[in-house]
């Protein structure tokens, strides 16, 4: 599903990225942990491109996603990412979190199809053989009402329901990130990406937000998650991945990856965190 | 017989209406501030957008160079000279004498060469301060914005711009507190502001001080009006942290809330009290009906966050617009 291909990045002389080339299957929940600094947000954050790789490739369903000739914006919308620090939208409520961009995407893509049509339209005016003009499926009330549909329902299930009308600044920090993470299944992703959802967090509200994403990853989302938490890691991670000065040192399935680890450095590792 | 201080000051003001005269050059002097600071507005959004989009993407290398030029060169030489150059620039193109402005607008050419002067030096400090309003919203808001699939114009626009009007619209009034004050030097080319009034008056009573005192009195009361006013919008911005919109707390706008705290402004609530003193109970009571709920929702912010809910609730529309246009609204 995901395709990393002789991934670098550098931030000026710093090697961050070493050549990292490495696929992540349908289905699969792969978990990065490794020491900080080691370049564990940078590769995340290169899967869709958020961070421009130096060179290389990350082929996301078929499409090389570092094409400066793709529209990321449009596959950016296939993968949801989760931040550290939640970035709700401060100026919108939590309802408006979940819909602006739902809304805003299906509203411009309904535009650009109107005025697509309008210039078929306007050319067959002088053809012969007509050209097909695409019928337009949803209107932009459609869009909207069926966005803040899904925003109701995903705040239901969190439980959160009643906050959808207060801004993010009046929740609490387990409640922002449950948010984030249903603001990012309302594009439907076919993949979440998670960047220590849990380290900004007091130790009170780690398990809700955990619990959310053990049920997302029970329903078969493909994962791919930054964190801490080894407990975490052990039980939901299908693959884990140990990540230190920008290279993937070493991986493994959870019980061999904690049980067995092969190089020193990851032993140290594992006996300083565990 | 040299005449009392009183008879100096009665002189100076009272005499033949010449209070007129001040008023006129309050006038003026408003007006040339108001013109600057929208062309300042105008500016200094333009060079900061252009120096974000070039930060942020390298593109508009040669805009970005013009407007790098513009802005040291207006901050790095004396507005005074500013304005002598644009009174000659608009003297030897003639400008003035078209009286483009002068056919719409008594006073024209005045508003002409003050409202350019000082809308050209205004830009570049607007820009600057619209840049650190931008520059201070969260790297994050727009990260979050592009991981969804938004484009970098559509995260500026519905998320980064209304919390960047949050932080600038103080310091964008206080430029034009500034700018009230700055202008006064537009008397030396003849503009008929406030700060041109003393002069006048002096060659007509001969007497420098009193006129002088005046003008000064007047500057000050108006500069503490509007540092009042201010003062006030900072206090409301930084209230609406809580529940957060760029220039509305719970849907109220910065002027709603000018009238709750005082009620002199509200028309509606006016006439209302004048209606219920006056005139009988069934005029009165639609009337008070309204600013009754006005004053509910002013106590009780229960209620009004409710009504709000209902607000938001029924329609999923484009926040940012609304914000946006408020905050034109205000700025202007
Ligand atoms: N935007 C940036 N500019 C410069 N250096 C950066 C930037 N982002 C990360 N780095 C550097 O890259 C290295 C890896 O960072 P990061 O990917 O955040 O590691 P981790 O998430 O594993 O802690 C660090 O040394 C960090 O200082
Ligand atoms: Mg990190």
């Amino acid at each position: 599903m995901i395709e990393v291909k002789n991934l670098t990045k550098k931030f000026g002389d710093l090697l961050v990225l070493d050549d990292i080339s490495e696929t992540i299957h349908e289905g699969e929940k792969v978990v990065i942990v490794g020491p900080s600094g080691g370049g564990k947000s940078t590769f995340l954050r290169c899967l869709n491109v958020l961070e421009d790789p130096t060179s290389g490739q990350v082929i996301f369903e078929g499409v090389d996603l570092c094409d400066r000739k793709v529209d990321i914006n449009l596959h950016r919308q296939r993968m949801g990412m989760v931040f550290q620090h939640f970035n709700l939208f401060n100026n919108l409520t939590i309802l408006k979190n979940i819909t602006l961009a739902p809304v805003k995407i299906g509203v411009k893509n309904y535009r650009k199809q109107r005025t697509k049509n309008f210039f078929i339209k306007f050319a067959n005016l002088f053809r012969k053989d007509k050209l097909q003009i695409v019928p337009i499926a949803t209107y932009p009330a459609a869009i909207k009402e069926e966005a803040r549909r899904r925003a109701v329902k995903l705040l239901d299930r969190i439980g959160l329901l009643d906050k959808a009308d207060v801004y993010p600044s009046t929740l609490s920090g387990g409640q922002k990130q449950r948010v984030a993470i249903v603001r990012a299944l309302a594009m439907n992703p076919k993949v979440m990406l998670f960047d220590e959802p849990t380290s900004a967090l007091d130790p009170e509200m780690v398990g809700e937000v955990l619990e959310l994403i053990r049920e997302v990853a029970n329903e078969g989302m493909t994962m791919v998650i930054v964190t801490h938490e080894m407990g975490f890691a052990r039980e939901i991670g299908t693959r884990i991945f140990f990540m230190a000065n920008g290279k993937i040192a070493e991986q493994a399935p959870p019980e061999e990856f904690f049980t067995n680890p092969k190089t020193d450095r990851l032993k140290e590792f594992l006996n300083k965190v565990l | 017989m040299e005449k009392s201080l009183g008879e100096k000051f009665y002189d100076a003001f009272i005499k033949f209406d010449r209070w007129e005269l001040y008023l006129k050059g309050l006038k003026t002097t408003l007006i040339v501030a108001l013109i600057a600071i929208i062309i300042g507005i105008v500016i200094g959004v333009v060079v900061a957008m252009v120096n974000y989009v070039n930060k942020k993407t390298g593109k508009l290398k040669v805009l970005n160079f013009i407007t790098k030029i513009y802005v040291t060169v207006i901050r790095g030489t004396p507005v005074v000279l500013q304005m002598f150059i644009m009174f000659t620039v608009i003297f030897i193109t003639q400008l003035g004498d078209l009286k483009i402005g002068s056919l719409v607008w008594e006073g024209g050419a005045d508003y002409l060469i003050g409202g350019l002067t000082f809308g050209l030096n205004s830009g570049a400090y607007v820009a600057e301060i619209i840049r650190a309003g931008f520059e201070s919203v969260d790297d994050g808001q727009m990260e979050a914005g592009r991981s969804l699939g938004l484009s970098m114009g559509q995260t500026v626009r519905a998320v980064i711009t209304p919390q960047a009007i949050r932080n600038v619209l103080p310091p964008l009034f206080n430029e034009f507190i500034i700018l009230v004050k700055e202008t006064s030097v537009l008397g030396y080319v003849g503009v008929m502001d406030l700060g041109r009034v003393p002069s006048i008056i002096t060659s007509i009573t001969f007497e420098t001080m009193p006129p002088l005192i005046i003008v000064a009195c007047m500057y000050l009361v108006l500069v503490l009006i509007l540092t009042g006013i201010l003062k006030l919008l900072e206090k409301y911005l930084s209230k609406s942290d809580r529940n957060f919109k760029s220039v509305n707390v719970r849907g109220k706008s910065f002027i709603s809330y000018l009238k709750e705290k005082f009620p002199v402004l509200d028309k509606k609530k006016r006439i209302a009290q004048t209606a219920g003193a006056e005139s009988s109970l069934t005029d009165g009571k639609t009337l008070s009906g309204g600013s009754d709920s006005d004053i509910v929702s002013a106590d009780s912010s229960y209620i009004e966050t409710k009504g709000a809910v209902g607000e938001r609730t029924d329609g999923t529309d484009t926040p940012k617009e609304e914000n946006a246009e408020s905050g034109g609204e205000e700025a202007k």
